[in-house]
């Protein structure tokens, strides 16, 4: 409301008068004309009559105290501002956290159309866009080796698991996601051949019903798996990693989104089905908090891997943010003393999504992902640990060219969350956290549940997985590389303003 | 919704508040809605009061359709704010036309329903969609 070359103090107090001397006008048409001038005389009594009680009675808005009816229409353009801004006026490659270009894409993905786009580049093409160096000679397409690495190799296990396609569907629980969501998340898995890992829901339920293979992950709170006080149970891991479609377990240290943050879930928000998935009493609130109770230090942090590897019988990986890389270091020299090691290590970027955490941990907390990246697979080389596991990374990995940086800067696989979220139709209302999700993938209103066709979606699902595939494919090709193992960040051409410049130069 | 539709603004309504806030509701409602009823099935006493003003019969079916959508909108808890709103500026419509062409005979409803709906208005000020979309920001 600032605008240097007229004062909006007068236009306002003009129009409030303006507003009192045409229902006088209209007053006198009516008597004199005709009837119908009323309309207006009524139309111009009641903006009188809210006038006076915005600049008179009520006393909580300053500037419908001082402006009146127009200062109204502040607020009426304000409340519909997000919804403008999305539809009339923010450019192709302005939204945050993913713009219209990298959304439509995915879109396009997933209806399983073409996403040629023509002319040039959307994006700040010569600034910031980290680049992949193409080879002059690129691999013939029967050379290329099918993607496969085979998670617990390294420990010979029975149970090993092997991907067989470079990404798959990050941890989102049942609570942030509503079932439908789930269970379209779950076929599409299946169809797709690819894992989906549970997220800290507790109990599995709706993702077993799926048939998808399963990643099973424990929050600090080990809901589904916890005993009274909030430690592991190890019976009811053992038993759950027993079922035939759970095949790994990921102990989540951190989240990108809110790492070194706990939380809390409100008894009013324990229904009797999240009592008994995530294995919590009804009517108390319950804490999860900001770290496993059972990993006080670097010691007792590899003792505790290696005690979820013994009960569960399958690969275990952990999950985490970076926070002080030292502190990663720590943690490996440490895996190098007790000669255990997890499967595997998920690495999560900063700018993690969520589906709700507070905005400082949102915005100001974590390495974004692929320094952490770099740093983590120098330390793993250093250390001699790199061929002792496994390197999942999640970040906004959304599409093949983000894929081949990942995997370029060290990772074996491809984690996203949102990526699939966008698959399933997300349109990116920012609403996660309120149960108002318009398109009904994180609520849990019947109603809204409803737009969210389960068969339609896991077809997009898998749409989505195969037309990235096929892209990485085709870019693996262009890379002149017959398999991810021979990726390296020599692969990638770094422009001095990206965030990777300190890292690798260009 | 939890926190807005109280008579100050917070905490709940006090029984006296709501007992209040349902007898004008109850009172604005009825009387719109007969008049409503009057007018749609063509009374003759609407017909003639019509008649002075000009307004047969489009204008007494436009009214009418105003008033039983003002009554319904106040008898419902989420829309009684915008009723009231529509019920008021009815009313005006009404004391205007009693005051200049109709003579005073019956201005008293009028005035009456007015009341109730400053009322509804007054109590359920905090349901305002637009401000308080600012203050739930
Ligand atoms: C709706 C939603 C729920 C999530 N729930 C979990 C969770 O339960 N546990 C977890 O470790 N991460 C959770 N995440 C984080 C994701 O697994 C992932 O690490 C993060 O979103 C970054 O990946 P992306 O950029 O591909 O989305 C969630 C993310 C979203 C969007």
């Amino acid at each position: 409301m600032s605008n240097a070359n007229f004062d909006l103090h007068v236009v306002a107090r003009m129009t409030n008068r303006l507003i009192v001397g045409l229902f006088g006008a209209f007053l006198l048409a009516g008597m004199y004309i005709h009837f119908s001038f009323h309309f207006l005389t009524v139309f111009f009594l009641m903006l009188s009559v809210m006038n006076v009680f915005y600049l008179r009675v009520q006393k909580k808005h300053a500037i419908l105290r001082n402006f009146g009816v127009l200062g109204q229409v502040r607020y009426m353009l304000e409340g519909v501002g997000p919804e403008l801004r999305q539809y009339l006026f923010s450019s192709d490659t302005e939204e945050r956290p993913f713009n219209r270009v990298e959304r439509s894409e995915v879109y396009r993905k997933a209806k399983g159309v073409d996403s040629a786009m023509s002319f040039g580049s959307a994006l700040n093409y010569d600034a910031t866009e980290i680049k992949i160096r193409h080879s002059m000679y690129p691999t013939a397409a029967e050379d290329l080796e099918p993607f496969r690495i085979t998670v617990g190799e390294e420990r010979g296990l029975a149970s090993a698991y092997t991907l067989t396609r470079p990404v798959m569907i990050s941890a989102m629980s049942y609570g942030s996601l509503g079932a439908p969501a789930i269970r379209a998340l779950g076929r599409g898995a299946r169809m797709a051949g690819i894992p989906m890992n549970t997220g800290e829901g507790g109990h599995p339920k709706h993702h077993l019903m799926t048939g998808a293979d399963l990643i099973f992950q424990m929050g600090t709170a080990k809901f589904g798996v916890r005993d009274e006080h909030g430690l592991l149970d190890d019976d009811k891991l053992r038993d759950l990693a027993a079922l035939p479609e759970v095949k790994m377990v990921e102990i989540k240290c951190s989240q990108g989104a809110k790492p070194g943050k706990g939380g809390l879930l409100p008894r009013e928000k324990i229904t009797r089905e999240i009592s008994e998935l995530r294995g919590v009493p009804m009517g108390q609130d319950v804490v999860s908090p900001p770290s496993h109770a059972e990993c006080a230090s670097p010691a007792s942090t590899v003792e505790f891997i290696q005690r979820v590897q013994e009960v569960s019988g399958v690969p275990v990986g952990i999950k985490f943010c970076v926070g002080d890389p030292e502190e990663v270091r720590v943690l490996l020299e440490e895996m190098n003393h007790q000669r255990i090691y997890p499967d595997y290590m998920s690495i999560d970027g900063g700018e993690g999504g969520t589906g709700a955490a507070p905005k400082p941990y949102l915005d100001g907390f974590g390495m974004p992902l692929l320094p952490a990246l770099c740093k983590v697979q120098r330390l793993l080389a250093e250390l001699g640990v790199r061929d002792k596991l496994k390197v999942f990374a999640a970040g906004k990995l959304i599409n093949a060219a983000k894929w081949v940086h990942g995997l370029a800067l060290g990772a074996d696989a491809i984690y996203t969350a949102r990526g699939f979220m966008l698959a399933l139709g997300c349109i990116q209302s920012l609403q996660c956290g309120n149960n108002t999700c318009p398109v009904g993938i994180t609520t849990h209103d019947p109603d809204l549940q409803h737009g969210l066709d389960i068969e339609d979606k896991a077809e997009r699902v898998k749409n989505y997985v195969e037309g990235v595939t096929h892209d990485f494919d085709e870019l693996m090709r262009s890379l002149g590389v017959r398999s991810t193992r021979e990726l390296s960040p020599a692969h990638l051409y770094v422009p001095p303003a990206s965030i990777l410049a300190p890292e690798i130069g260009a | 919704m939890t926190t807005t539709s109280s008579d100050v603004g917070s905490g709940r309504p006090s029984a006296g508040i709501v007992v209040l806030l349902w007898v004008a509701k109850l009172v604005a409602a009825g009387i719109l809605g007969y008049a409503a009823i009057l007018k749609l099935i063509s009374h003759e006493h609407e017909i003639e009061i019509f008649t002075t003003l000009g307004w047969e019969p489009h204008g007494r079916f436009l009214i009418g359709g105003m008033e039983i959508v003002s009554a319904i909108m106040i008898l419902v808890p989420q829309s009684a704010l915008y009723g009231a709103f529509l019920g008021l500026g009815v009313m005006f419509g009404a004391m205007i036309g009693h005051l200049t062409a109709l003579g005073l005979a019956g201005i008293h409803l009028a005035l009456l329903v007015a009341v109730c709906c400053v009322i509804i208005l007054y109590i359920r000020r905090h349901d305002a969609t637009f401000i308080r979309n600012l203050w739930d920001r």
